[in-house]
């Protein structure tokens, strides 16, 4: 079926659905109807009720002095509603006037449809197919977004979580699509299946920092050191470790350990231009890349921008992080990054008010707070 | 295509709700039949269209459509099957559909079944159950609707919260709506009587079978609530006197507070213009409730502020329908004539003291709920109102409500002899008061008011025997013709007794899980043991575990009681990669009088797991005496003097009168 014909059938359907409608509610108006008298129906309960005092007495719920004052008492409503039901009988012959029901008909008739196509049309979208999952993973690959091809390349893993090449491939994907945790479990799978080496331990440090928003965990540390443990010329890892440095407030060793890295180089590495600038701006003293972007994108951007620019990003980003410490005071880590950052930043009284907050959290952990203390205390 | 037949269906629904509330209200006005008469086929194609855009949505997310928003927000593909289907109420648009598929259930069961009710009364009640579907339907349209689309669609969707994912909590909403739904139907009585200015012992008999089906549904859903709250918050609470808890508990109370005084109203036409009241009231927290636990208002008032449009809708229509019927109320109550009078000692008396502590109990409830909301809202501290309020307030209005339970069903109306009424009773008593010596025999170490609570408990259920004991005259003539009465007796007092008995039991439950609980927390390595009571366990291993759409670390626990091997427990931690969310599931082994609980907790980095072990004693019973009350309300449902009321069927029934039951 083509769309255009679906389109069409569904037009067709939504009027059939719109008369059926209109046809079903109004027939009762078409007809004259035998009216039913509400009082009838009392009188049919009340002499229910009166069979009901005669079973409360014989099974002795009710007294038989107390009977005879109950059944009195129904009886009086018996007799009225008996009363109201000959008078509402008169009342109903009279005939009833037929314009009514006509505007109302007709009223119905108009209203109603373009009452319902024009809410309709506000917001629905009559042109769009269904798009259900199944049909849409199995359209030819070339068709296919990356996400659909993730999504693929998952379901093929499910079925055969052994496949070294599909975790290989899928990492990069996911790192493209921002899905940092997942590259993160996704490099993980690929080291436990294929071994350690030094590019994947790389990739996973890089992972778990992006995953990190831009910040060098200590889990990450430990992949990029494993990294540089298995290959010490494996560029990637010394670049994030060289970060790690600078924001233990180590500017000295990240500027030996990327200088190093440059040196060794081979002549053609890509991105050598880009180190060596991060390099030279480091050494005029200007504002540190800490807490660095949440994503290499932000992080190469922050590169190109004026140096006032890059420290109110900067200075953005630990806001962020401030702000999240101050809704979840419970985070260690986060806490150490963000005093070590306002250090870093010559922020000494915020650094001193964020050391103050971390100590109130974590009042009582007495591990906690010597860790806190000598965040305090590394940038003086 | 079938997505967009779903939402023109939605907005047909809305046209023909506002055909069902304007028309048959104007030929009831009129006394034009044909335009009362409008009201059963718009009922039924109200309901109709629902079902359909219903069935859409469900198919969306069966068929994981993302191009749907709703569907790539709330669900996922490789979600199991069960939580697509309740993914489609576990988010706000999509439950404001189930609500509105089950109103208008609701109407198109009156106009189905309604035969026994008057032409006008039904027009009105049917028109006023419309203008609820009409706000709703609007509301779920104009500010909610579920059937926006996404064009490119993402090709994943988002996931279901794993909180949600789970039976017990997939399968309440349901019948929770059921419940706070059914009351409107209480509601559309009140109003249609008020209107029309007649309301008579012939009301009330109308609308208790409607509050009936609402308060077994509710009960149901609330049981069901407490149920999943109790197996996956992990660590065994049944009760957490939470806001969403609250919001289903005030409707509840009131719906009970409602059944009682509508038999006062069918039986001695007395407390009319109370019952209208409280028909408004039970729809009224109906609503509060199903907008507290949707708006947002819960989680902080700020963030009800973040969707304006939306919390002013909401606020709209509660002025409206709380307002409107509380007006309505007020302006035609007056004109009610007042029933009959009643000494203070009868089964109404009874009835009325019943009424008056449910409705206290309900304000206690009220007050601890929404004040701190209010105070919030009013800029003024963040308070917390915690189980020791509820504990002071509800606990003290609620223990002489118990007591008299069943002292009530023995009262006769009109005028009753307390002296015996207790006589009757004595035996209960007795049987109550053994039951509480043996549980001090057995718990003499426990906190002191244990045993009392249960012999409170005791003296509900014996006390539901006795009257039934009582009716049949068990002991007093022989057993055969007893059981001969037994299958004649009402069954409306079958289903009093049970729901009177099943509140005993609940009481049990309570009691025994509070005062009697043994707790556990340990840190085990793999191969060591701990002891909860008289039942060792032992973690022999922990792994890992692969799940439809989770990855689970097992902890595998044997359990032994006297150096007797029992069974394998397999608490888990869940991790969901997709919502990036943990969650505990419990093993819970259960002998019906107590259940051993085990949660695995976190690692401590040293090679040791924390594990939480709790004996919970009588906790089954909660659920199972829950499960017995609403049994109790189906069959009192079935009594036959819920059908009586049209012509044909009464006179069936006085040609085949049995003499007695």
């Amino acid at each position: 079926m083509t769309s255009e014909w679906s389109g069409v059938i569904l037009w067709i359907l939504f009027a059939a659905m719109t008369a059926f409608v209109i046809a079903a509610v109004l027939r009762p108006l078409a007809r004259t109807q035998k009216r039913s008298i509400g009082h009838e129906k009392d009188v049919a309960l009340y002499k229910d009720q009166l069979a009901e005092i005669e079973r409360d007495v014989t099974r002795g719920v009710m007294a038989e002095a107390d009977a005879v004052s109950a059944r009195l008492e129904v009886s009086r409503r018996l007799l009225a509603a008996d009363d109201m039901a000959r008078s509402e009988r008169k009342e109903s012959e009279a005939p009833s006037n037929g314009s009514w029901r006509k505007g109302v008909a007709l009223a119905t008739m108009i209203l109603l449809p373009l009452g319902t196509l024009g809410l309709y049309l506000a917001e629905g979208s009559p042109d769009l197919p269904d798009q259900p999952f199944q049909a849409r993973i199995n359209a030819p690959t070339s068709q296919l977004p990356v996400e659909a091809l993730v999504v693929r390349v998952e379901q093929q893993l499910k079925q055969n979580p052994d496949d070294l090449r599909g975790w290989e491939v899928l990492a990069p994907s996911y790192v493209q699509l921002r899905r940092y945790p997942d590259a993160a479990m996704a490099w993980s799978r690929a080291i436990a299946i294929g071994g350690e080496t030094a590019g994947r331990m790389a990739a996973l440090g890089e992972a778990q920092v992006l995953a990190a928003n831009g910040i060098v965990t200590p889990a990450a540390r430990k992949s990029l050191a494993r990294a540089v443990e298995l290959d010490p010329a494996e560029p990637r890892a010394q670049y994030y470790l060289g970060l790690a440095d600078i924001e233990d407030g180590n500017r000295d060793k990240a500027l030996t350990r990327w200088k190093k890295l440059i040196a060794e180089a081979p002549k053609d590495a890509g991105w050598k231009p880009g180190l060596e600038a991060e390099v030279a701006r480091l050494e005029s003293g200007a504002a540190m890349p800490v807490a660095p972007g949440p994503n290499a994108a932000d992080v190469q951007a922050a590169g190109e921008m004026s140096a006032d620019d890059r420290q109110a990003m900067i200075e953005g980003m630990v806001g962020r992080l401030a702000t999240r410490l101050d809704e979840n005071p419970n985070d260690l880590a986060g806490w150490l990054r963000l005093i070590r950052a306002y250090g870093v930043l010559g922020k000494t009284d915020e650094a001193a008010s964020a050391t103050a907050k971390a100590v109130k959290a974590f009042t009582g952990n007495d591990d906690a707070l010597a860790q806190i203390e000598a965040a305090g205390q590394v940038p003086q | 295509m079938i997505a967009e037949i779903g939402h023109f269906a939605l907005v047909l629904a809305l046209g023909v709700a506002l055909i069902q509330m304007v028309v048959p209200m104007m030929g009831a006005q009129r006394h034009d039949a044909a335009m009362m008469a409008v009201a059963r086929p718009a009922a039924l194609m109200q309901f109709a269209l629902i079902l359909v855009a219903f069935t859409a949505l469900l198919w969306a997310f069966l068929t994981s459509d993302f191009s749907v928003s709703l569907v790539a927000e709330n669900s996922h593909s490789t979600k199991p099957l069960i939580y697509k289907i309740s993914g489609v109420w576990g988010n706000h648009e999509g439950s404001m559909v189930l609500w509105v598929a089950i109103l208008a259930l609701y109407g198109a069961l009156v106009a189905l079944f309604g035969n026994n009710l008057p032409d006008a009364l039904r027009a009105r009640v049917l028109s006023v159950q419309a203008s609820v579907g009409v706000a709703f339907l609007l509301f779920i349209l104009l500010t909610s609707n579920p059937f926006l689309r996404l064009d490119p669609a993402p090709f994943e969707g988002r996931g279901l919260n794993p909180l949600l994912q789970d039976p017990g909590l997939a399968f309440h909403p349901p019948f929770l709506y059921a419940g706070y739904v059914g009351l409107s139907m209480a509601f559309s009585f009140a109003c249609a009587a008020l209107i029309e200015g007649r309301l008579d012992a012939s009301w009330a008999r109308w609308v208790r079978p409607w509050t009936l089906a609402a308060w077994i549904a509710l009960t149901l859903g609330i049981a069901m609530g407490s149920w999943w709250a109790y197996y996956t918050l992990g660590w065994g609470g049944f009760w957490f006197w939470d806001p969403v808890e609250n919001a289903s508990l005030m409707p509840w109370i009131i719906a009970t507070a409602l059944l009682h005084s509508a038999i006062v109203v069918e039986k001695r036409d007395a407390l009319k213009s109370w019952t209208v009241l409280l028909a408004i009231f039970a729809f009224s927290l109906s609503l509060i409730g199903t907008f507290l636990v949707r708006s947002g208002v819960l989680t902080s008032v700020h963030a009800f502020a973040v969707d304006p449009a939306r919390g002013v809708f909401i606020l709209g229509i509660l002025v409206i329908f709380i307002g409107g019927g509380l007006g309505l109320y007020a302006y035609r109550a007056p004109a009610l004539k007042a029933g009959g009078l009643f000494a203070p000692i009868s089964r109404e008396g009874a009835l009325l003291l019943n009424n008056l502590l449910l409705a206290a109990a309900c304000v206690a409830v009220f007050i601890g709920t929404l004040y701190p909301l209010f105070l919030d809202a009013i800029g003024g501290p963040k308070i917390t109102v915690g189980p020791p309020f509820f504990n002071l307030t509800f606990v003290p209005i609620t223990l002489p409500l118990l007591c008299m339970v069943p002292l009530g069903p023995m009262l006769s109306w009109k005028r009753a002899d307390v002296l015996a009424a207790a006589q009757r009773l004595m035996a209960a008593a007795g049987l109550a008061f053994v039951a509480g010596l043996i549980v001090l025999g057995f718990w003499h170490k426990g906190p002191w008011l244990a045993p009392l609570g249960m012999m409170l408990a005791a003296w509900l259920v014996f006390g539901a025997f006795s009257e039934i004991a009582y009716r049949l005259r068990l002991f007093r003539i022989p057993l055969r013709e007893s059981l001969g009465k037994a299958w004649h007796l009402p069954r409306a007092a079958w289903g009093g007794a049970l729901a009177h008995a099943g509140l005993g039991i609940v009481l049990a439950g309570i009691v025994g899980m509070t005062a009697w609980r043994i707790e556990v927390v340990t840190a085990l390595k793999t191969g060591e043991s701990t002891q909860v009571g008289d039942t060792v366990l032992t973690l022999e291993k922990v792994g890992l575990r692969e799940g439809p759409n989770y990855e689970a670390t097992t902890g595998i626990v044997k359990v032994e009681q006297d150096g007797r091997f029992v069974a394998y427990m397999l608490p888990e931690k869940r991790n969901f990669p997709v919502e990036k969310q943990e969650k505990n599931e419990a093993a819970i082994r259960t002998n019906f009088m107590s259940d051993l609980y085990v949660v695995l907790g976190e690692n401590n980095g040293q090679g040791a797991w924390t594990i939480r072990a709790y004996r919970n004693y009588l906790a089954p019973w909660i659920w199972i005496g829950g499960v017995i009350m609403a049994f109790g309300g189906v069959i009192s449902l079935s009594d036959r003097r819920y059908r009586v009321g049209a012509p044909l069927r009464a006179r069936k029934l006085r040609l085949n009168a049995q003499p007695a039951e």
